[in-house]
């Protein structure tokens, strides 16, 4: 037996200043930047340059709008999704299992796609949907405006409700069955249960739901970019897009972004702070037992007209659409009517293989989402091991940071990093793709700790100490125990990163410059430059690239956990 | 007098019978336990007898009301079946106090408010729950929560209390508690139980009749003392307790070993049945075998094991092991030594069971 | 060969001191039980034996080496200790068969593919999971998991065991199987083992010698089951051990008296003091019709094998145990109601005034 001193300022330590040190870097002095000019501009705590600011009618009303339309989404998406949910879990619906994953669909599509489809489909005058109305059934007047409020929640909504969806299907279908029982044995019939024991046990799912929406929605770039920008209806994250492109480095215009950005930080901090709160102490546990089926209640005679809401909503908000954006990429050119003879392959062929524009920004999604997922995948695995397994004076900062990647906004990020990486400090990555790079990885780290402190979790501590018992050393237990037992999750955080990256659009548009365009940059560029069919021919070949992705990731991980 | 009456009731999954032409009656006032392992129909039967299954064949009756009835196409729903029912899992609701909890099933009934407020006091009173009526359940020991679930049942005075389980969640020493806090809220309330378990000491102490089943038929319904002493085949003394069987050929004159002599049992004669078979089973609790200082099967202590109160021996006997239960201060033999069994008590059963 | 010296040791976490000043010698070939109510420190100093944990102040030595010394901070660390270890949540590594999970110590060692093979399988007979070793972790009951386990820690042919409270996640059956077979292992194999555990029936089952702790860690005897049985220290100990019964006895005159009724025991008490009290076991207890300290049955509880009633005897319950056919066969199956008379087998004393615990079995 060796004596062996007891390390003290050792390996334990290094790995903690590093995990800091990438939080800090990539998370903390970003969004600590914006901060300081949005408070210190001037070098001293103005409060009324503050004031001033918020109070122009432009930021004012931008700050009213994304409130608005995240109101009116989160509220729309709750009932959708808890609909749907309840639909697909507690009723005798037919094709209930088809039903669940076809419903989760949404959430792989990006939403500016989405947007773009709606304007070609509900454009008050050049709409195919708003045209047929007018040209084939003599309506005066278009059927519906896209270009409104209520369009854009729409809009919103089709691809933010599986949130409340997910939560609440889960929530119902993990419930013990008895607590139900028990009400129904006490003389309760259905409609009761459902009042007084069902609908408030699920409450808190429905609520954290809600939540995740109205964060995601206040920040949300690409609906309003492709449908409210150009009719003068701003949100947080479209006002700061217009601030730092319009009028580049001018002092006032970042200014009144840091402002913007600094209430998008803070209130995405309270919807995180409020939602955790929601899930941690009032989320019930509803869950175990014996396991019974629930009460199922039967629909009878609704069950087919139910059947066909659903079905003609899956097919109105995610095949319809869809399907636009295939057609209008056929096209020779936007406006014809779908006709064999208007309709090609030629589009496609162009932006795959000929035009050096699009087959730049495919490759730079690629590359990009690649690399942000590896390099954001291995410090995940490192900072959550630090998280959940060290135990070393100073953990305290690196939870707190830890937090800190989940509550900023894509807009917030690509401010930030303007800010940090445009010379100021020394380093210039401004019109390179390096910062765009750096953005993705303050972007997805989130996604990647979420992932490995779940696998991590799993690993409990005696499992490496009967490691070490059996006579392995420290890095050997590192590399035969803990990796082989985290590789699910890192695999899932790669993934969880790179298909969103892939057609990621907040973050680069403000990053972008001609020869860095993100396959993204290019679909959105293209539509707002009026090139619609390559861009429809971009967003088709992204969708296909994104469902691939998809079915290629089920079958990775499927097969990992067999 | 009868009261829960089941008659020729059957219940499929599919193609699997799980209760299988079931016949018994509850009395008034009556705790009656429904025991076996996983899987035989306990629960399927108590769910029928609730109303959350409905049944294939047969009736299920209480009082002079049909609860279910396959030939008349009957089925009361459970909500109007006005029994208490707890559950394995607790089930009670976290969204509402303990106070909320109990007085839910009277709101329902729709009576005056001063009626629900002295019936839920009563109810909470009864289970110790008065200083916590304000509380949440979920601030609640798994005990404390079972309570909740048990006022709950019994606040509508029900004439039936079923009850899933409802001590398997909870520590050994808080069951045994729990068993006798039941047991005096029936002497108070008196209603009759309907206990599924599969723990056989829970039905011993709780019931006045035990149901043994297996695989959805029933094989036996007795007194709990009965059941012990006289179980009614190899299934049910084995379930029971711990169980020794030895396989012995039987003659005229007695039993004996391979290596024994011919011992005979005057006490506990063989059924006339199984004596014409040249080989039967022994089968004897480990309290119910002393030691011989000669004669009676002989064995080879393999282990001697000190417990506290009691020793366990675990004899070896022509390559069965025996286990033998003694008090620490009686005699007995050492690891190794050969010893000499006296089976007091023997129970027999056919090699072909 | 290996044995386990603990030399005034400490530690503490935070304000909360776990251990002073323990000291423990564990011998060659002896399988030592740390006994002792959860929270106690027992895992604590296991896993500072294990390596896991470093001692604030003291010395251990295994097989007189020390392993970790506070002056010199010098500790060995777990994979150099030779030690065989089994956890409470079996921590069987899931991505991993049984043949490589038992295998893993050896292929740490840096052994050749044959001698592996013929170990391991030879391990895999001994802890009886034969035919079992290509099944997943995630196939196996939580009875075979801790067979694996079992197999994994003496594989290394460790000559010394450690045993946290392996069995508690085990139903009561196999908890019962197992404790026998972990007994017939160590005698077979002659190690030494180390064995931590709340469950005073697995204690005494399977130890040759018993430490108890209390709650804060201190030891407060050492000895074999039966004699800390038979002789516990105090009432604390006698309490932990099983269900206990303690009624107070006055001592006059050379008489003793329960209440106004005299007591005839034919063994004396070996300690002298005007208010003692009388600790026995539930199947101390003889009760008999005719003579004895009267009683009145308060509860009577058939539970198969055992009758088992609640007597009140002057203002205290007593709870005793009866085998169901000497119950019968005696004529002492008694109903709630009915006077009984208490004569005791074996009775242990203390001294009132200087017991530990609180008096407990007063009539409500």
């Amino acid at each position: 037996m060796n004596i062996v001193k007891k390390p003290g300022l050792s390996i334990t330590n290094i790995i903690l200043f590093i995990s800091i040190g990438i939080l800090v870097i990539f998370v903390a002095f970003p969004v600590l930047l914006i901060l300081f000019n949005a408070f210190f501009g001037g070098g001293t705590l103005n409060v009324k340059d503050i004031v001033s600011v918020v109070s122009n009618p432009e930021t004012y009303q931008a700050l009213l709008n994304s409130v608005f339309i995240a109101s009116g989404t989160t509220l729309f998406s709750t009932i959708v999704g808890t609909f749907f949910a309840w639909l697909v879990t507690r009723t005798d619906l037919p094709f209930k299992g088809f039903m669940k994953i076809v419903f989760l669909v949404p959430f792989m599509l990006p939403s500016f796609i989405g947007a773009i489809a709606w304007k070609m489909l509900l454009n008050p005058r050049a709409g195919y949907i708003n045209r047929f109305f007018m040209d084939t059934l003599g309506f005066s007047d278009p059927v519906f405006n896209i270009y409104s409020y209520l369009g854009m929640m729409l809009v919103e909504t089709m691809y933010l409700f599986p949130f409340v969806f997910i939560q609440v299907s889960g929530a119902l279908e993990r419930m013990d069955p008895t607590l139900e029982e028990s009400a129904r044995i006490s003389g309760a019939g259905l409609f009761t249960i459902t009042r007084k024991i069902t609908i408030p046990l699920v409450l808190p799912s429905v609520i954290s739901g809600a939540l995740l929406i109205m964060l995601y929605s206040m920040a949300h770039f690409g609906t309003v970019a492709v449908l409210g920008m150009e009719h003068g209806i701003f949100n947080i994250p479209t006002l700061i897009y217009e601030k730092i492109h319009a009028s580049a480095g001018n002092f006032q215009s970042i200014r009144t972004a840091t402002v913007l950005a600094s209430v998008l930080i803070i209130s995405a901090a309270c919807i995180i702070w409020l939602q955790r709160k929601v899930l941690g102490s009032g989320k019930y546990q509803i869950i175990g037992g014996k396991s019974f089926r629930p009460v199922e209640l039967k629909l009878r005679g609704l069950r087919y007209p139910l059947l066909f809401i659903c079905l003609g909503y899956i097919a109105f908000t995610i095949l319809l659409p869809t399907l636009t954006i295939f057609l209008v990429g056929g096209l020779k050119t936007y406006g014809l009517p779908f006709t064999m003879e208007n309709l090609s392959l030629a589009n496609y062929h162009f932006v795959l293989f000929e035009w050096q524009l699009t087959k730049d920004a495919i490759f730079n999604s690629v590359t990009l989402g690649f690399a942000a997922a590896v390099i954001t995948m291995f410090a995940g695995v490192m900072i959550s091991y630090v998280l959940v397994k060290m135990k070393v004076r100073g953990k305290g900062i690196l939870e707190f940071l830890g937090v800190l990647p989940f509550s900023v906004p894509g807009s917030v990020i690509a401010l930030g990093v303007i800010l940090a990486w445009s010379g100021k400090f020394g380093i210039n990555l401004y019109n390179t793709v390096w910062i765009i790079l750096v953005a993705y990885i303050a972007r997805y780290m989130a996604f990647s700790l979420q992932a490995n402190k779940a696998a991590l979790s799993q690993v409990h501590d005696s499992l490496m100490e009967a490691a070490q018992a059996c006579g392995a050393t420290m890095g050997q237990t590192l590399k035969d125990i803990v990796l082989p037992l985290v590789r699910p999750g890192m695999l899932s955080a790669f993934f969880l990163i790179f298909l969103p990256a892939l057609r990621e659009l907040t973050v680069s548009v403000m990053l972008y410059s001609p020869a860095t365009r993100t396959l993204g940059v290019a679909i959105y560029t293209l539509n707002e430059d009026g090139e619609t069919v390559y861009s429809a021919a971009l967003a088709g070949i992204a969708l296909i690239i994104i469902v691939l992705g998809q079915l290629f990731i089920k079958k990775v991980l499927g097969a990992k956990q067999q | 007098m009868s009261y829960i009456k089941l008659v020729d009731v059957t219940k499929k999954f599919g193609e699997v019978i799980a209760v299988n032409n079931l016949n018994f009656e509850i009395g008034e006032g009556e705790c009656f336990s429904m025991l076996g392992p996983s899987g035989c129909g306990k629960t399927t039967t108590l769910r029928m007898i609730a109303g959350f299954e409905d049944i294939d064949d047969g009736e299920i009756y209480a009082g002079d009301k049909t609860l279910s009835s396959k030939k008349r196409g009957y089925y009361l729903p459970p909500e109007k079946r006005d029994f208490g029912m707890v559950f394995q899992a607790f089930a009670v609701w976290p969204h509402l106090s303990v106070y909320e909890n109990v007085a839910f099933p009277l709101k329902l009934k729709k009576l005056k408010r001063e009626e629900i407020v002295q019936r839920t006091n009563d109810a909470l009173k009864h289970t110790n729950l008065l200083d916590a009526a304000k509380k949440s359940p979920a601030d609640l020991s798994g005990g404390g929560k079972q309570r909740v679930a048990l006022a709950r049942a019994l606040a509508i005075n029900p004439k039936v209390m079923l009850l899933d389980e409802p001590l398997s969640s909870l520590d050994p020493h808080l069951r045994e508690e729990m068993r006798f806090e039941i047991k005096d809220l029936q002497k108070h309330y008196g209603f009759a139980i309907v206990y599924v378990t599969h723990d056989q000491s829970e039905a011993m102490a709780l019931s006045d009749r035990i149901l043994v089943m297996k695989l959805g038929v029933v094989q036996q319904i007795d007194s709990p003392l009965k059941v012990y002493n006289e179980p009614a085949n190899k299934f049910v003394f084995s379930f029971i307790g711990l169980s020794n069987f030895l396989n012995v050929s039987v003659s005229d004159k007695g039993i004996k070993t391979k290596d024994s002599g011919i011992v005979s049992y005057p006490k506990y004669p063989i059924d006339d049945a199984l004596k014409t078979q040249k080989d039967i089973v022994l089968a004897s609790r480990p309290s119910e075998i002393g030691f011989l200082s000669e004669g009676g099967i002989p064995g080879i202590l393999k282990r001697k094991s000190f417990l506290g109160e009691i020793i366990d021996y675990a004899v070896d006997v022509n390559g069965a092991e025996i286990r033998i239960q003694k008090g620490r201060k009686e005699p007995g033999p050492n690891t190794g030594e050969t010893c000499h069994l006296d089976f007091y008590h023997p129970h027999w059963y056919s090699c072909n069971d | 060969m290996a044995n386990i010296r603990i030399e005034s040791v400490y530690k503490s976490y935070e304000d909360n001191h776990v251990h002073k000043d323990l000291n423990l010698t564990i011998n060659d070939g002896e399988c030592f039980t740390l006994l002792g109510p959860s929270g106690c420190g027992k895992s604590v100093l296991l896993r500072m034996i294990a390596g896991f944990e470093m001692p604030d102040k003291g010395k251990i030595f295994i097989n007189d080496q020390i392993v970790a010394d506070s002056d010199t901070k010098k500790s060995v660390p777990p994979n150099q200790r030779d030690l065989g270890v089994v956890f409470q949540d079996y921590a069987v590594w899931p991505h991993m068969s049984v043949f490589d999970n038992i295998a893993y110590p050896l292929k740490i060692a840096k052994q050749s593919k044959e001698i592996i093979k013929e170990k391991v399988m030879n391990i895999v007979h001994l802890v009886g999971l034969t035919n079992l070793e290509k099944r997943m972790p995630s196939q196996l009951s939580g009875g075979q998991q801790q067979r694996v386990a079992l197999g994994r820690a003496l594989i290394g042919n460790p000559s010394l065991m450690l045993l946290d409270e392996p069995l508690n996640n085990l139903d009561a059956n196999l908890r019962e199987e197992m404790r026998f077979e972990i007994k017939a292992l160590q005698k077979k194999l002659g190690i030494t083992i180390f064995f931590v555990t709340h469950d005073q029936e697995v204690a005494l089952a399977i130890s040759d010698r018993i430490a108890i702790m209390n709650e804060k860690g201190k030891v407060m005897q050492i000895g074999t089951p039966f004699d800390i049985f038979e002789n516990p220290a105090n009432d604390f100990i006698f309490k932990f051990l099983g269900v206990s019964n303690f009624l107070d006895v006055k001592q006059q005159d050379g008489k003793l008296y329960i209440g106004s009724q005299e007591l005839f025991i034919d063994k004396k008490p070996n300690i002298s003091a005007p208010h003692l009290v009388a600790a026995f076991r539930p199947t101390d207890v003889e009760i008999s019709r005719s003579k004895g300290i009267v009683g009145t049955i308060t509860r009577s509880n058939f539970l198969g094998a055992d009758m088992d009633y609640l007597i009140a005897v002057e203002s205290k319950i007593v709870r005793t145990q009866i085998n169901t056919y000497n119950a019968l066969q005696n004529n002492l199956v008694f109903k709630e109601g009915e006077k009984c008379f208490l004569n005791f087998n074996s009775i242990s004393w203390f001294n009132k005034d200087t017991m530990q615990t609180g008096h407990e079995g007063d009539l409500k």
